[in-house]
């Protein structure tokens, strides 16, 4: 059952997006007039606003979340304006504490009974590992549910072109989990490139520390597939867990972390962390299709690593000349490698661990992760002399902070976000072409993306779309 | 008689060869000598080994006149080679072998007594470890015995400096292990480069498969005991004190500061050799690098700090040097990869045709086009092959070497000519390899190098590197 009641101030203050903002925060009078406003627009009958699923502002959307105990659980927090009415994740155990939050909510293990039993759900979020994304979601938005999907977007660049389709076609509002993509910074980047504030831009050099990063959540494993078969916990549904992936057996070494490191589940430190170093490039700079790739990874024996990812790589991407803009050549280093110390740092100017910088003709614009946060041209010198060009792109209420709202606002008023499937799509598929590239590495891979097919690797183009487990498609 | 191949004597050679050493014989061994000490080419010269169990026997057979028959056995050749008089291991067990195909050579373990008792020794085969390279060569270098030492020369930049004043001093005929000098390769891209095949050289990308041994890894915690067969101490020599452990020895020592070069250390010496030789890099201006992690999770064991390079050398690593424009050359940037990475696949290379042609490689990048050869500078094509063959080749100007690496010392030891690797030639070589472990220990800073004064002018703390840090009671 939808919940009609009146939202509380707070919540209308929270969904509404009128109001000028500063900084990404609401001043107290923008707030005030905020209010008043949603408070005007629940007079509008619902289907007035028409269209698939538009929810009106005044009414809190009905959100169901697969793979809540993860990454799901801030995604949620983030949502707790809506009503959570169904909850689905295959490990009770790291879900519990999601599912007690929500007593509310309904629980399942399989999210294709959820979709199926829960006609009340308007909106989907999907946070389980990558492997599942694309069967989740695609079923979601076949049911015209709006999708807000983490990032990567999906395993395989097919999945993330048929996702980005479906999106289309079935006239979801979608928004992929890379929150950055709401900052404010990213917007003024995107402001100075096309304002020339560093002239054409030619080279793009991003990196991370990931696995390497030290934490539980960027540290991945590079080793071969253990032999050992743990019993499976009695709280976890593992054939769940692998979902479309070839049966294997149960391993804490896959789940619930680390799957991330391995071929089967995840897409290394370049799509989980690609998606949020490469974003403010890859929209600057509207890069698109690729033309080619080529990778080059640390030795991974078969014995050794076969199934994991590198301990590091590098990814060398190449795009053409776009409208007026200079063709890129943009290179990725994971492990902890970094680019060569470019020509305009200052002598005391380091790399942070995880970041990017854009080298155009005149000066290089240097950012950290997330949304270009750090942004800074760079030399420093410039940074100061330069005047600061009229903001033209519109600013996500609350920046990065808002990245899910704005999904819900999305949701309701029928306007995208800004990281919707049409963007969020193809900047997964750039990331994950660079996935399939570290597994024929070496090799100059040309890149047809209409076509979405490498014109010269049939064994690359196995890895564009692989096959899924009997039983699942997408 | 087989069938003679090249760096190997045909009989009618060997014929020729021994009429004309017989000629030679009359000039009497017994002249006054003083340092350095001359072998007579009729006289056998009386070499000793140090560090026999590895790539020193090699040296040593090759030497000695030593040839692999049919059965995979080493077998005298028909000409006789040097003699091998005195072999010093510190490890009984990995040098029996080595002693056995050599029983009448006097063996030791201490290579300070080996040279105090033993006066006979002429030149001495240095083969150990990295870390005593430095200590054992001085020491020969400072009786007058010719020395050949395996690459890299030493095992830090002040080293390599002191080892090549010291063999200009006592005049000794000296030889670095890097046999690729020796090579064809390195000699046609040397004359190639210098006819101005490939324009100016702006860029070079060299890499390798190593480390091909541990690296990236803790300091063994467990102590297992050590083998009766090895004196630990002398195997110490000047490092600094640590517990034994097969992780160090005999097959793994590269992996570890303390003891090895690590892949750089190892491969530079081979497969940048070349370019450094046709141009001279001896003076880089500055020199960066980033390295892979180094943590416990890599193995899935368990959560780990992640703890900067410490103990052993990273997985995998680059180091980017600079070259500012000098005589000949103009400025040039120098990449080298390790551990699997590799540089872009230059648009010159023909689709399908491999990006490497050994376990290292170098693309040697001029504003005219790109030279690639294999590990020890072998094959050197100019890509892509249609360029190469369109190429006229220029005249052979650097004079070849006939005989192998070890043959060419033996020559200069017997009063030839200096042989080609010499420690002035090897010497700087090492320093600009060397140069770049340093900076593995600095990753993303760039230090700016003076070698003139071997110092890196812009962190003073990295220079602590370029010096040796030898345990009480070792001197250099």
């Amino acid at each position: 059952m939808k919940n009609r009641e009146s939202p509380s101030i707070v919540s209308l203050g929270r969904s509404s997006c009128s109001g000028k903002q500063q900084n990404g925060r609401i001043s107290r009078r923008d707030f005030v007039r905020g209010a008043a406003a949603a408070a005007a627009f629940t007079i509008v009958p619902r289907h007035v606003l028409g269209g698939p699923g538009h929810t009106p502002p005044s009414e809190k959307l009905n959100i169901a979340v697969i793979g809540a105990g993860g990454r799901g659980s801030d995604d949620i927090r983030a949502v707790s304006t809506e009503n959570i009415v169904a909850l689905c994740d295959v490990d009770d155990r790291r879900a519990a504490h999601t599912f007690n939050t929500y007593p509310k909510a309904k629980k399942y293990r399989d999210f294709r009974k959820m979709l199926e039993k829960e006609k009340s759900i308007e909106a989907v979020i999907v946070a389980s590992p990558d492997h599942t994304h694309a069967v989740a979601a695609m079923m979601a938005i076949k049911m015209k549910k709006h999708v807000f999907c983490e990032k990567p977007l999906a395993h395989s660049v097919y999945e993330a072109r048929m996702l980005t389709e479906a999106a289309r076609k079935h006239k979801v509002q979608t928004q992929m989990g890379n929150q950055g993509h709401s900052s404010d910074r990213i917007r003024m980047l995107c402001e100075w490139i096309a304002d020339g504030a560093i002239g054409k831009v030619t080279e793009v050099h991003a990196w991370s520390d990931r696995p390497a990063g030290g934490n539980p959540w960027s540290t991945f494993p590079v080793m071969a597939r253990p032999k050992d078969t743990p019993p499976v916990p009695s709280t976890l549904d593992w054939d769940l867990w692998l979902g479309p992936v070839k049966y294997r057996p149960y391993h804490p070494i896959y789940c619930p972390m680390t799957w991330r490191g391995w071929w089967d589940f995840g897409c290394g430190a370049l799509g989980d962390m690609g998606c949020h170093i490469l974003d403010p490039a890859f929209w600057a700079l509207k890069l698109g299709h690729p033309i080619n790739i080529q990778a080059t990874t640390t030795h991974w024996k078969p014995e050794e690593s076969s199934e994991t990812f590198p301990r590091a790589s590098i990814v060398r991407y190449e795009f053409p000349a776009r409208g007026d803009m200079s063709p890129v050549k943009l290179t990725w280093y994971d492990g902890r490698l970094k680019p060569p110390i470019p020509e305009c740092f200052e002598p005391n100017r380091r790399t942070g661990n995880n970041g990017a910088i854009l080298i155009g003709e005149k000066a290089a614009i240097m950012h950290d992760s997330h949304g270009a946060s750090g942004l800074r041209i760079v030399p420093e010198s410039k940074m100061r002399e330069y005047k600061l060009p009229p903001k033209t792109i519109p600013r996500v209420k609350e920046g990065d902070l808002g990245h899910e709202q704005d999904w819900v606002r999305a949701c309701k008023d029928g306007k995208p976000a800004s990281s919707n499937f049409d963007y969020g799509g193809p900047l997964t598929e750039m990331v994950l072409l660079g996935v399939a590239a570290m597994r024929v590495k070496d090799r100059k891979l040309e890149w047809d993306g209409e076509n979405m097919r490498f014109k010269n690797s049939e064994r690359a183009n196995e890895l564009i779309q692989p096959p899924y487990r009997e039983g699942w498609t997408l | 008689m087989k069938e003679q191949k090249s760096g190997q004597i045909s009989r009618r050679d060997f014929m020729g060869g021994a009429a004309a050493a017989m000629a030679f014989a009359i000039i009497p061994g017994c002249v006054p000598r003083r340092r350095p000490v001359y072998t007579p080419p009729s006289e056998k010269l009386n070499v000793a080994g140090v560090g026999i169990g590895g790539m020193g026997r090699r040296n040593l057979l090759e030497i000695a006149g030593f040839e692999l028959n049919e059965e995979k056995e080493y077998v005298p050749k028909e000409q006789p080679g040097e003699n091998i008089v005195a072999l010093c291991d510190v490890d009984d067990e990995f040098a029996a072998e080595v002693y056995e195909l050599f029983p009448k050579a006097k063996k030791y373990r201490d290579f300070r007594k080996m040279l105090e008792k033993q006066k006979d020794i002429d030149a001495v085969v240095i083969a150990t470890p990295d870390h005593t390279h430095a200590v054992i060569a001085m020491a020969a270098m400072q009786l007058g015995k010719h020395v050949y030492v395996q690459k890299p020369l030493t095992h830090s930049i002040y080293e390599a400096r002191m080892l090549t004043k010291a063999a200009r001093k006592y005049k000794v005929a000296t030889q670095m292990g890097n046999q690729g000098h020796s090579g064809e390769g390195a000699r046609l891209i040397c004359e190639w480069i210098a006819d101005g095949a490939i324009g100016q050289v702006r860029e070079v990308h060299a890499w390798t498969n190593r480390p091909i041994w541990p690296q990236g890894i803790d300091r063994p915690k467990d102590t297992p005991p050590v083998p009766k067969t090895l004196d630990w101490d002398l195997w110490l020599g000047p490092a600094p004190k640590r517990p034994y452990h097969p992780l160090y020895h005999p097959r793994f020592w590269r992996g570890w500061w303390d003891f090895g070069n690590g892949a750089l250390g190892d491969m530079a010496c081979h497969v940048l050799d070349p370019v450094f030789w046709a141009l001279k890099l001896e003076n880089p201006t500055s020199v960066e690098a980033c390295v892979s992690h180094y943590s416990y999770m890599v193995e899935g064991k368990a959560w780990g700090q992640i703890d900067e390079v410490r103990d052993s050398y990273p997985r995998a690593s680059i180091v980017r040097y600079e070259f500012a424009a000098s005589e000949g050359r103009g400025p040039l940037k120098l990449t080298w990869y390790d551990g699997g990475l590799k540089p872009a696949r230059p648009d010159e290379l023909e689709p399908g045709r491999p990006l490497e042609q050994s376990k290292s490689n170098a693309l040697i990048i001029g504003d005219k086009g790109i030279i690639r050869h294999g590990e020890y500078g072998d094959s050197p094509r100019i890509i892509p092959e249609a360029k190469m063959k369109a190429y006229k080749l220029p005249p052979k100007t650097i004079p070849r070497i006939e005989g192998s690496h070890e043959q060419n010392w033996v020559e200069a030891c017997k009063g030839g000519k200096a042989a080609c690797s010499n420690f002035d030639y090897s010497g700087p070589f090492t320093e600009m390899v060397l140069l770049g472990n340093i900076a593995l220990r600095y990753p993303g800073e760039r230090l700016e190098w003076d070698s003139k004064k071997m110092k890196v002018t812009n962190l003073p703390q990295a220079n602590e590197y370029v010096h040796h840090h030898y345990r009480a009671g070792w001197t250099l």
